[in-house]
């Protein structure tokens, strides 16, 4: 693969698949200056990864196994730093909030996401972007059965939640 | 709120991206990235079979044409100096077959990284221990080198005691990322109860 089909690749991956990519970012990164730095993270093992993609599994597995692996791995390193990076001044952000109204919902589902550990993570977001048992099991390397548990887990944990956030009627 | 209600709110944002990207930013910094991280690549073999060869074959140079005094030690290390970079190619062949034979999931890349890492941690000890072995014998030499000044002793003692210490302070970084890794590793194979 030469170089610029490596280029073109990464171009058309980040273009279709930029939903999948910045659910990730928002899970597992909470400050602008750190939804920043792991998108940066992400997009360079994306295009790391063009050269050894076989077309064995669809784009999409492919891309969250990358994006997820390296959000798990990030966040790991990151949490020496509680508080998150600062912003810098004249920093060229890679990303920017779009103007798009927000839903005050989504805003709570990802923040109770985020709390879970970065494995259950991982997993309500294939979950909740419709990957199958067999397609979750794929991307994630345990079995289907245990993949099973802890959706279990995870819907009831969601749900209690939600009924106090109702309650509160935040 | 029901599971699916929260499907829906989740849904909703498919249409809508959150955030839009600059894209010339994106790939002045991929690019940047590639070139600090082939420089980076393989640093530490590429220094140790480099540093290896240069001191076994100064030694052998020493030996050879300046005619030196009390060189047991030296003879002793010579073979030692010139063989490990044989020895570390060897581990970096190695290191570079295994690298495909992980599985393609999460699981399989952290078992990939814990793999890379446990081969650091490995060499980083074995390092250590070579490394050591070196100073002992220098230090012999040295000592048993009618020419050599006790100032010149304690001066490689002190930089072989400094370099000792930045070695166990890597070491130790390695171990740490490993850990990591482990721990991650156990989260992702961890039985939940049914």
């Amino acid at each position: 693969m030469t170089e610029n089909e490596q280029h073109q690749t990464f171009d058309q991956w980040i273009k279709k698949y930029r939903a999948l990519l910045f659910k990730v970012v928002r899970v597992y990164a909470h400050t602008p200056a750190d939804q920043d730095d792991l998108f940066q993270e992400i997009a360079i093992q994306v295009y790391r990864s063009i050269p050894n993609f076989r077309s064995e599994s669809a784009e999409s597995t492919w891309l969250y196994r990358i994006a997820l692996n390296t959000a798990m791995r990030w966040s790991t390193r990151e949490k020496k730093h509680t508080h998150g990076h600062n912003p810098v001044e004249d920093y060229e952000y890679l990303l920017k909030a779009s103007s798009t109204e927000k839903d005050e919902r989504l805003d709570w589902l990802y923040d109770e996401i985020s709390r879970f550990d970065e494995v259950d993570r991982s997993i309500t977001l294939l979950l909740l972007d419709g990957l199958s048992y067999k397609e979750m099991s794929d991307v994630v390397g345990i079995s289907e059965s245990n993949i099973g548990v802890k959706i279990y887990r995870i819907k009831k944990l969601l749900t209690e939640k939600s009924k106090k956030y109702d309650y509160h009627g935040v | 709120m029901e599971f699916d209600e929260l499907q829906k709110v989740w849904d909703k944002q498919n249409n809508e991206p959150l955030y839009v990207i600059n894209e010339e930013a994106l790939h002045r910094r991929i690019k940047a990235k590639k070139r600090a991280a082939a420089k980076k690549a393989n640093w530490m073999e590429i220094i140790l079979i480099g540093a290896n060869l240069l001191a076994g074959s100064m030694l052998l140079w020493a030996v050879l044409f300046k005619g030196k005094e009390h060189e047991t030690f030296i003879y002793v290390m010579i073979p030692i100096m010139l063989l490990v970079p044989f020895y570390l190619l060897y581990k970096r062949t190695q290191r570079k077959k295994s690298e495909n034979k992980f599985e393609h999931t999460l699981l399989g890349d952290i078992e990939h990284a814990l793999s890379n890492a446990s081969y650091t941690v490995t060499l980083s000890r074995t390092s250590q221990l070579y490394f050591l072995s070196i100073a002992a014998l220098t230090m012999l030499s040295l000592i048993f080198d009618k020419d050599a000044s006790i100032a010149s002793i304690i001066g490689i003692s002190i930089l072989f005691l400094l370099t000792l210490y930045a070695s166990r302070w890597e070491h130790n970084f390695y171990v740490r990322k490993k850990k990591e890794l482990q721990n991650l590793k156990e989260k992702m194979g961890e039985e939940t109860e049914a």
